[in-house]
Formats: structure tokens, sequence, C-alpha cells
């Protein structure tokens, strides 16, 4: 099955040197499909697609449940009659669509190409915030990830070994660039972590170059994500 | 030998024509037919009445605009326009326009329309018969998996959105959505509406 029926939001298709091996979880591809991820996990999920297949299949089958329950729904009175609407089609043939041009953001080096829509979130001359020896972050607080519990990109000093933590919220973690291990393998570039909450897990970066992540955490109420855990006894967070 | 096209089939080809030709006899139908399914959609999401009404004549008017993109191998038009809808409405909320009350309430309170098609007008008896492989595997799932099913996609939750509404773990929300996904891509599997193989 090929991709795309619409080419609305989605990204253009990549193809990495290895394809990714670590994918999202069906109930977080099914929640895109639905349109109930949060703006962070969206985005998160919008880079894995374009250079995943796999889940572009997946999706593409959750997103046909979708039109196949909206075939199901009872149909609601509609105000406007087909008149209506050919007025309204009239108008919009006379008047070309005037497209909003999307400004062209630069990518940093560090950022691959298949996730260039996270360059949009970047501020310009936006800086690595030290958090802990070898660890530092990005934190997004735009108002559109208000939903998220937080939306970060963190960057990992070749070799540096997290604490083991476990999950209370859910969480997704994307590799942007370099690598590393933990108890469910080793995690490269493309690659989605996904855990359940009661997985444990200490991640290790590879020595060989920088760990780039995005990680969001969706996490309302009462849970808490494991990195602001993790920096607890750092920062008192 | 001649092959009959299921409902499903003629809107994909409706779909098809609007964005070849034009064609606004094919669109009047579509509008006719998915327009008032679109706001029900719109309305389970908490939005009210006449914001629905707006985003459901918007998401018509982009089927118009956008219908050249369409192609029937690649998706059914349901899914095609139950894309759009969902867009739309993520763009709106997004952009912070329109308000709206979570609904709370559950899937079984609704379990009964997906049974009857009250205003059902004579177009419908057509496509049921072709659709009744999702309708019959969500009325096999357990009613557990068939309210994540519910909560995810009639009212736009989030895996832990949904597990403070049941008040279950959000281990059990990911597994319990895993599985219908499971059952569901099975049911789609058998059915027409995947893809446009057999056209
Ligand atoms: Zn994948």
């Amino acid at each position: 099955m090929t991709f795309d029926p619409i080419a609305l939001t989605r990204e253009p298709e990549f193809r990495l040197n290895s394809a990714p091996k670590h994918h999202p979880d069906d109930a977080t591809l099914v929640s895109y499909a639905s349109g109930g991820l949060s703006a962070g996990a969206q985005l998160l999920l919008q880079c894995h697609l374009a250079c995943c297949e796999h889940c572009r299949e997946r999706v593409t089958e959750a997103e046909a449940i979708g039109g196949g329950l909206l075939e199901h729904l009872p149909q609601a009175k509609m105000n406007t009659s087909v008149d209506d609407i050919f007025a309204k089609l009239d108008l919009l043939d006379s008047d070309p669509i005037s497209q909003a041009e999307e400004i062209p953001v630069k990518r940093p080096d560090w950022l691959p190409e298949w996730a260039e829509p996270v360059a949009k979130w970047l501020e310009t001359d936006q800086n690595w915030q030290r958090l802990a020896p070898g660890i530092s972050q990005i934190k997004f607080e735009q108002p559109e990830f208000a939903k998220d519990k937080a939306v970060r990109l963190l960057k990992i000093s070749p070799g540096t070994c997290m604490p083991s933590h476990g999950h209370n919220g859910s969480e997704l973690t994307l590799i942007l660039s370099g690598s590393y291990c933990d108890e469910t393998g080793r995690l490269c570039a493309g690659d989605v972590a996904d855990l359940d909450p009661d997985i444990k897990h200490q991640p290790i970066a590879d020595r060989d170059q920088d760990c780039i992540c995005l990680i969001v955490t969706d996490a309302p109420l009462k849970f808490e994500g494991w990195i602001p855990k993790l920096m607890q006894p750092f920062f008192g967070l | 030998m001649e092959k009959v096209q299921s409902a499903s089939q003629n809107w994909n080809q409706a779909l098809t024509e609007v964005g070849e030709n034009r064609d606004r006899e094919q669109f009047a139908a579509l509008y006719q037919h998915f327009a008032p399914r679109v706001k029900t959609y719109l309305l389970r999401f908490g939005l009210s009445d006449a914001q629905a009404e707006e985003l459901a004549q918007e998401a018509l008017l982009q089927v118009w605009r956008k219908a050249e993109q369409y192609h029937a191998s690649k998706a059914a038009a349901s899914t095609w326009i139950f894309c759009i809808a969902r867009n739309l409405f993520i763009d709106q909320q997004r952009s912070g326009r329109g308000k709206l009350e979570q609904s709370t309430d559950s899937y079984h309170e609704h379990e009964g329309l997906l049974n009857h098609q009250e205003q059902a007008s004579e177009d419908d008896n057509s496509w049921q018969s072709s659709q009744k492989h999702i309708e019959d595997a969500l009325k096999e799932l357990p009613l557990m998996q068939a309210q994540l099913v519910y909560k995810s996609y009639y009212q736009g939750k989030s895996h832990s959105e949904i597990a403070a509404d049941l008040e279950i773990p959000i281990g059990s929300v990911k597994s319990g959505l895993r599985l219908a996904f499971k059952k569901l891509r099975l049911s789609l599997a058998a059915d027409s509406f995947a893809g446009g193989e057999t056209l």
C-alpha cells in the first residue's frame, strides 16, 4: 500500500541507510491517525513517519478505520444547502487559492533532513542549556505545546550513562542523531522508544558522537515524566 | 464478467470525477452523503452546532479544492474525507479558535447509534452492506476496547486523557488499543475500502 492519501500535513518521505527498527506502539499510531496526540507527540510522529515506511502503512490502516467509522455516524442536520455550497464553490473558483507561504526555516547542522518539522520550533540562536554533566537540553515552551507535559531536545555526550528509571506517564523518545543502548537494544537515528510506563531502563549514549533526541512527555495531572524525575537530584525541579 | 461495485467504490469514483472533471453533480452527492456525517463527527468532539456546521462546510470545500490530489488506489473517499475533517479540527484547536467542553460520555451511550440510521436516506442501504465488516468488528470488541476506540476516534483523546477518564493505567489503555487495532485491521483487510486494488 502506498502512502499519503492527502498532502495536507504529511512530510516528504526519506529513506535512511538502515530503516528504523524501533517503532512507536500501535496504540500511539492509532492515536496519531485518530487525532488524539498532543502537539508534541504529533510532531515526533511526523518526523518518524517521514523516515519509516512500516509505520506509514500502519497509520494508513488506522486512518481507514477512521473512514469506516465516519461512514457509520448518524447524520446531523446541515443548515447549509447544496445550493449555498455551490455559491461558495463559485466564489472559490473565481478566487484562486491564496496559500500562506511557509517561511523557510534554517535547519541546524545536527538536525537531519527528515526531522525538518522540528526546525520551525527552534528560536534563532537558541542555545543548549546545560542540565548535568554530559546532558543539555532545549525546551519547547510555545503555547501550541500547552497540552504536553514537556517537549524537549536532549543532547547526551558520548558515553554518558543515564540513571536507571521507570516512567509514570506516557513518554516518547525519537533519536535524531547518534545512538544509545538500553535494555531494549540499540536505538539509532529514526528509532522511537515508546515504552510502557512499567518498564525500567537505563540508556547509555554510544561513544562515537553526541546523541540527540526529541522527548515528549504527555502526562497531565498526577503523572510525571522521567526527565523531571531524573533531574530532581541535580536541580530539585 | 461484470463486476458489481460496492457503494464505497462508488464514492471513490465520485470523488475521482470531482478531481478530474470538476463534476458538480458528483460533488453534490458527496456533500449530501458526507457533510452531515462530518458534522456529527465534529459534534462528538464537543464543538457547538454552529462551529461544527462551519467546519463541516469548510471540510467539504476542501474536498472540492483538493480533489485532484485524491487517488482511489491509495485510500477510500471516506478515509480521505475523515483525514481532512480531522486535520481541520486539530488546526482549529491549535490555533485556539473555538474552545470546547471536554465530552466525557462513553461508547455505550452511543452504541445504539451504530446500529440504526434514523435519518438514513435511500442511498444508505447500499453502503451499509459494504461497510458491514468494520461495524461487525466494532460490535465484537469487548466493551472496554470499543470504549478505547470510541474515545480515540470520536473524542480525539490522548492515552493519558483516556486513562484519567476511565481511571485505568496508561499501560492498559495502550494494550487495549493495540488489541482493538489488531482486530479492526483484520476486518479492514477483508473489506474493500482499505484500497482500490480491486478496481
Ligand atoms: Zn516506524
